[in-house]
């Protein structure tokens, strides 16, 4: 699987804090993208690879709390590093219940940061996976007729063919066949692989 | 030595006088013994008289009531005198008496005489009233004269051919021993006089015992032991009358007018402060005895050095006294200096000096009159008042930048930061297998620019935090008003402030410290952010301009969209220990404008047409002190 690279956005209002991060994070091979607000960084172009944000808590204008809550309306999902300054205990907690990677305070050392960047994308990049594991399963999910839709459903909570047969209202040879094309076009090998991949989509099935 | 010289001639001139009037008295008697006698007496009146009208007439400067009522009594002794004269053997005035009645007389005065030389020593160093002691007497006199006259109680003294009767005699005796009880007394009280008057005093006494005894030998009034008797009475009166009409006339700084300078000297001599009087030339004319208490050194010491005080000034003091030396020289006008001496123990003290010229009413310069006045004490009082107060402004500015503290941690953590991360990426350029010496180079730029930048805010820091003394000095007031901003950069990020600055770029410099007028500036600013916490966090925002109020003054303006600020507290927010914060010490404002003002500018506050408070400080533009 040839993934793109894996990229670090740093937003930071100082300069100089600015271009030491971009140093730093360079001269680990990593590729780092700057911004010098908030609002840069929320209009920029998407990124599709692993990625993580560097983000310092005090800024002026939208500051580096207010940016962490308006991410997911903006489509940009990805796991927080904050930095800061002088920070408070009051504000940590607030930013890591809002789902931030980590919380550092500066000045801080390289390998800290550095540890907690690369286990952000670390992160970001098996949420990235399991997240097209999960938008292919709903792509197999949707081809599947409304028939096979409702057999799959009753094949998951454990029914037998002749129940399904017997709910539904059709022949068992006729469950057998959407069965079997439920199977096929879920990739699944066996009915426990059904299971697991069900409980992956997460789908609502209708309750019979 | 004038005055010597003056005095011996007087005492020739007198001898002189003296020894003609006798001779020509002894003339008279070889022609008439009644011609003698008559002018002889006139002539002992006469003196009585004078020596009567000066006593009397200086009785409100004469501090010596010896001389008042000697004085006094010789009228009524010439008066009485007088009526012996006139009832003298032969001068047929009053018919019917015979020469018992001038011998009464004569006793009479003689006396009310020795009682006054009697009575006089008691009363010296007493403030008598010449009134009194007059009425009194008249009194005596009266009573004498009715007594003889009238009802002829008066002993008989003489008997014709019999001669002089015991209580004559008697009487002669009692008087010459008043006369040496009272010259005994004169001895002791010799301080009292001044030495010529009372040598003179003494000698009249002792020439009045002399005329006594000779009055007590003769049995014919016209004897020569009467002839003695009247050459010495007169002589003895002649020497009171150059004891008090000579002596005290002609010495205006001996009886009446060396009482009137005594006053003046007292006053100089008891003054507190350090007086002195400086001829024109030069000379101390006079220094009073406090200059010793102030500067160590006596007064002598002034008068035979008169370049001390000038020696004796503090030498960083030293152009300060040369100058008001040249001006009060070139002027001429009152004039007033402050200066350091060094007393002659070593210690400084603080003296105020007043001088003023002294000039006659014709407009003659008789030198300098000065005053100088020990202010050690005030000085003291005042550099403890200032050091209290720059230490409460100490107090204050680190109480402010407490409050900053949080936004001051992060101002100084960036670069901190940015330092690190450069450091340590450079570490890994090295350590790759081809390191990046460029890459190193960049970073270490930044790092060195870095470094600066966090020393740059430690030093902002330190001179706020410091305590250092008062230091005036041209200054920028666009520059101030960067520095404060950018402590405060942090602080309104934070607070979700957007700070904007308006900076007049033209304006001249101010004379003042550049810490406190931070000081100033940064407290505003904090006020202003506190006025707006509960201000919509978009709308939040602080203006600062610097501006020209005209040609003389700069104004600072600190501006805010808060709650503005209510009538009570208009009033009341620049008094000490006056806060509306929780922790606040209440002493912001009220050091702001003691700062403001020491500066010699203004410090008031206004709301603002639609919303918000704006503070002014006002402060002198110094071109002049600005080179």
């Amino acid at each position: 699987m040839s993934e793109p690279e894996s990229t670090v956005f740093v937003v930071d209002d100082d300069p100089s804090v600015r271009k030491a991060l971009e140093r730093l994070f360079k001269s680990v091979g990593l590729d780092v993208e700057v911004f010098n607000s908030a609002k840069k960084f929320l209009s920029c172009e998407e990124h599709d690879g692993p990625s993580c944000l560097v983000l310092d808590v005090r800024m002026p204008g939208l500051s580096g709390l207010d940016l962490q809550r308006e991410l997911p309306a903006a489509g940009k999902n990805m796991p927080i590093v904050f930095i800061t300054g002088h920070g408070t205990v009051p504000m940590s907690v607030r930013a890591m219940k809002a789902g931030a990677a980590d919380f550092i305070e500066k000045p801080f050392e390289d390998q800290v940061l550095l540890d907690a960047v690369n286990k952000a994308i670390e992160r970001d990049r098996s949420m990235r996976l399991e997240r097209a594991e999960i938008a292919e399963m709903e792509e197999r999910v949707e081809s599947l007729t409304p028939r096979e839709r409702d057999v799959f459903a009753q094949v998951v909570s454990g029914k037998l063919n002749k129940q399904i047969a017997y709910a539904l209202g059709i022949s068992e040879k006729t469950v057998k066949v959407h069965r079997a094309r439920v199977m096929e076009k879920m990739q699944a090998k066996s009915l426990a692989d059904l299971v697991r991949l069900a409980e992956k989509v997460g789908i609502e099935f209708p309750k019979v | 030595m004038a005055d010597v010289r003056t005095t011996e001639r007087q005492t020739y001139l007198s001898v002189l006088v003296g020894v003609l009037l006798l001779a020509g008295l002894y003339i008279a008697s070889r022609y008439s013994y009644l011609l003698f006698h008559s002018l002889a007496e006139m002539a002992s009146i006469f003196v009585a008289c004078g020596i009567f009208i000066v006593a009397w007439n200086s009785r409100r400067f004469l501090d010596n009531s010896y001389l008042l009522l000697l004085g006094i009594s010789f009228l009524f002794v010439g008066g009485l005198d007088l009526v012996h004269t006139l009832a003298y053997k032969g001068m047929g005035v009053f018919p019917g008496y015979d020469a018992n009645l001038s011998t009464q007389l004569w006793i009479a005065a003689r006396y009310t005489e020795s009682v006054a030389f009697l009575v006089a020593p008691v009363l010296l160093g007493k403030k008598v009233k010449a009134g009194p002691i007059f009425a009194g007497y008249a009194l005596v006199f009266s009573l004498l004269l009715v007594s003889i006259f009238a009802l002829g109680i008066f002993p008989v003294c003489f008997i014709e051919g019999e001669g002089l009767t015991t209580f004559k005699i008697t009487s002669e005796y009692v008087i010459c021993l008043l006369l040496a009880i009272s010259a005994g007394m004169l001895l002791s009280k010799r301080n009292h006089f001044d030495p010529r008057v009372w040598r003179l005093l003494v000698a009249s006494i002792a020439v009045k015992v002399c005329s006594e005894l000779a009055f007590t030998l003769y049995v014919d009034v016209y004897g020569p032991a009467n002839l003695v008797g009247h050459f010495l009475k007169v002589v003895s009166f002649y020497l009171v009358y150059i004891g008090i009409v000579e002596t005290g006339l002609s010495k205006p700084f001996g009886l009446i007018l060396r009482n009137v300078e005594q006053h003046y000297r007292t006053m100089a001599d008891f003054t507190y402060d350090w007086e002195y009087w400086e001829r024109p030339e030069g000379k101390i004319e006079y220094v009073s005895p406090s200059c010793e208490r102030i500067t160590g050194y006596r007064p002598q010491e002034f008068i035979d050095e008169p370049g001390l005080l000038g020696e004796i000034v503090h030498p960083e003091d030293s152009n300060v006294w040369a100058k008001h030396r040249g001006e009060a020289h070139k002027e001429l006008k009152p004039r007033h200096v402050e200066f350091r001496i060094l007393r002659s123990d070593g210690d400084v003290r603080w003296i105020d000096h007043a001088c003023q010229p002294v000039t006659t009413d014709d407009g003659e310069f008789l030198g300098f009159r000065a005053s100088n006045r020990d202010i050690t004490m005030r000085k003291q009082t005042e550099e403890e008042t200032r050091k209290l107060r720059e230490h409460l402004a100490h107090v204050t500015r680190v109480a402010t930048l407490g409050e900053l503290s949080a936004s001051l941690a992060h101002e100084l953590n960036q670069p901190l930061a940015a330092i690190l991360s450069n450091a340590q990426a450079a570490q890994r350029f090295l350590d790759k297998e081809e390191p990046s010496v460029d890459d190193v180079r960049e970073a270490l730029a930044d790092i060195i620019g870095d470094g600066r930048r966090a020393g740059e805010i430690i030093r902002r820091l330190r001179a706020l935090l410091g305590k250092g003394d008062l230091q005036r000095a041209p200054l920028d007031v666009d520059e101030i008003v960067r520095e404060t901003v950018s402590v405060m950069r942090s602080e309104a990020i934070v607070k979700n402030i957007s700070l904007n600055v308006f900076l007049a770029d033209d304006l001249p410099l101010v004379s003042g410290d550049r810490v406190q007028l931070q000081q100033v500036i940064l407290n505003l600013m904090i006020n202003a952010v506190e006025a707006m916490r509960d201000v919509a966090a978009d709308e939040r925002e602080i203006s600062i301009r610097t501006s020209r109020e005209d040609s003389e003054r700069i104004e600072i303006a600190v501006e805010d969209r808060g709650v503005g600020i209510d009538q009570y507290h208009m009033e009341r927010m620049f008094e000490p220990l006056f806060t509306t914060k929780d922790n606040g010490l209440g002493m912001g404002l009220s050091i702001c404008r003691s700062i403001v003002e020491a500066h010699g500018g203004r410090l008031w506050a206004g709301n603002n047409p639609e919303r918000g408070a704006t503070f002014h400080v006002v402060l002198p533009a110094g071109k002049e002190r600005s080179e």
